[in-house]
């Protein structure tokens, strides 16, 4: 019994594209399964019966891609799509990235890094929470660069926006490697930012080199680097783990993975 | 105050966002032209090399659109992406069906070595028109008898054996791990049972308003009076009169038609 209550919760995102295969593991095994709430058709039958599955037999996650927390506005249909399963489900968190993707007719499907000081982030963090209704939390993004000081900086702001406005952190353990072996800092220098902060939860994922930087890919299984330090973490600060994957998409590959993770931080 | 002008709120929020702008629109506008994009890229304000990554990803989101809307082939081709990058760099990305009909020429020989029976080849004929029609084009237009008129530009016709999209219809909707791409081919093509091509004029359209484009069949006659079509314009009258009413009202209703307006005009 101590055990069971002592686990560390893991699961993995669901991705539509798998669908058929993955929502039948996220409910027999996961303990956590994350949805990107744009994604899925809260007007559709068959999105309806797979989310509220996910809901019945495990605990759902709202992670969008598209509120834009740092940019200008978010897409209408994130904002719409993420109440919707929120009020659904009975959510009142939201995650999304301390990033932007686009500003006026410039929707640019990536991370950006900030560019503006940490004030006017705060008012922007602040107004897309009030625009949704909820509690935000924020995950850190791969900064691709080897440039240490830019990237220091960027961890740094994180902080002390998520600080001031009391907005808990989406650890993503990955980036954190990534943006280490970037820059040739220590995990330990990039975590240190990150200790009085409260935790909502880590993701884990596998990256890869490209064109000598580390890139968060999505493409493969976490490293052994990743998986030693996500379990560290959790065992310090226990919350959900998830396991991301969006590329050499395989359920059977990402079931793995995720059994692969639990076994490990709670071995 | 006249409807047209700014509320104050807008002007605040444009001068706030103003920086945000000029990034976005730069790093667009770099990741869409042609070349390496140095000279923007270094007036984004951000690490060179961090600004090369961000260039790369948006680049990349290119490719994902076309892999979701159709070209099914960059899902099982590892060679996709960096022969994509490599039209990047030399045409730019600024047209959809440019850049798929550029990736469909560089992989050819990838193609032909995958399956030298041609079906994987005529599988990407398809899935090139299959990217034409998701176009969004405009509303339809009329057109008086003496109005001269030709082939829509953003019309495509190739041939193309419509059995091969049995096999694109099998092949992966999403990019699958490197040790399933000759697996995920096999079992397309095994669909075709090993029946030799038998091509047929083919079209494709973007779609109108809200519709959805098309790929049709066309019969050998229609192809015919296309092809004339394309290459030498003629009066609507003379379009009118030699096509049967249902394929004139779904040559205006996807706007097929196009007016031929002197350069003068």
């Amino acid at each position: 019994m101590t055990t069971e209550l002592l686990a560390i919760p893991v699961g993995g995102s669901l991705r539509r594209s798998l669908r058929h295969a993955l929502v039948a593991i996220a409910i027999a095994e996961w303990d956590v399964c994350e949805i990107v709430p744009e994604a899925w058709d809260p007007d559709a039958s068959d999105d309806l019966r797979d989310l509220d599955g996910i809901a019945a037999g495990t605990l759902p996650c709202l992670h969008s891609l598209g509120l834009n927390i740092l940019g200008d506005s978010p897409s209408d249909l994130a904002v719409d799509r993420t109440r919707a399963w929120r009020r659904r489900f009975g959510i009142h968190v939201v995650s999304d990235h301390f990033a932007w993707t686009g500003s006026g007719e410039w929707s640019l499907g990536v991370f950006l890094p900030p560019i503006e000081p940490a004030a006017a982030l705060r008012a922007r963090a602040s107004t897309r929470r009030d625009q949704l209704g909820c509690e935000l939390v924020l995950e850190n993004i791969a900064v691709p660069s080897r440039d240490r000081s830019f990237v220091l900086r960027y961890h740094e702001t994180l902080v002390r926006v998520c600080e001031r406005e009391s907005i808990p952190v989406l650890l993503d353990a990955e980036n954190l490697a990534l943006d280490a072996m970037a820059t040739g800092a220590a995990i330990e220098e990039l975590l240190a930012f990150y200790r009085d902060l409260p935790i909502a939860g880590y993701h884990v994922a596998g990256g890869e080199v490209v064109d000598g930087l580390p890139v968060d890919t999505h493409r493969h299984a976490v490293s052994s680097q990743v998986l030693d330090l996500v379990r560290r973490l959790a065992r310090t600060r226990s919350a959900p783990i998830v396991y991301e994957r969006d590329y050499a998409l395989d359920a059977i590959a990402i079931r793995d993975e995720v059994r692969r993770l639990r076994a490990t931080v709670n071995e | 105050m006249s409807s047209r002008a700014p509320s104050p709120h807008r002007i605040v929020d444009i001068a706030r966002n103003g920086p945000l702008d000029a990034f976005s629109r730069d790093l667009e506008l770099a990741a869409l032209d042609a070349g390496e994009g140095e000279a923007i890229l270094e007036l984004l304000g951000i690490p060179y090399d961090l600004a090369r990554s961000l260039l790369r990803s948006r680049r990349l989101r290119v490719l994902d659109w076309l892999a979701q809307s159709g070209y099914s082939l960059a899902n099982v081709l590892p060679e996709t992406t960096t022969r994509f990058l490599e039209i990047a760099v030399q045409h730019g990305l600024a047209d959809a069906q440019h850049t798929v009909d550029r990736l469909h020429a560089s992989l050819e020989r990838v193609l032909v070595e995958r399956d030298p029976t041609g079906w994987l080849c005529e599988v990407s004929v398809l899935e090139t028109l299959l990217i034409c029609a998701r176009r969004v084009r405009g509303t339809p237009r009329r057109f008086d008898d003496h109005a001269l008129v030709r082939l829509a530009r953003d019309a495509r016709w190739a041939r193309v054996d419509p059995r091969a999209r049995e096999a694109h219809e099998l092949l992966p909707t999403y990019d699958v791990p490197s040790d399933d791409h000759a697996g995920s081919i096999e079992r397309a093509l095994a669909s075709l049972g090993g029946h030799p091509r038998l091509p047929v004029p083919v079209l494709a359209i973007g779609g109108v308003g809200n519709d959805d484009g098309i790929v049709a069949e066309l019969s050998d006659w229609v192809a015919s009076f296309v092809g004339r079509l394309a290459t030498s314009p003629m009066p609507f009258r003379v379009a009118r009169d030699q096509l049967d009413a249902e394929t004139l009202d779904a040559f205006l209703a996807y706007e097929l038609l196009e007016a031929v307006v002197d350069d003068d005009d």
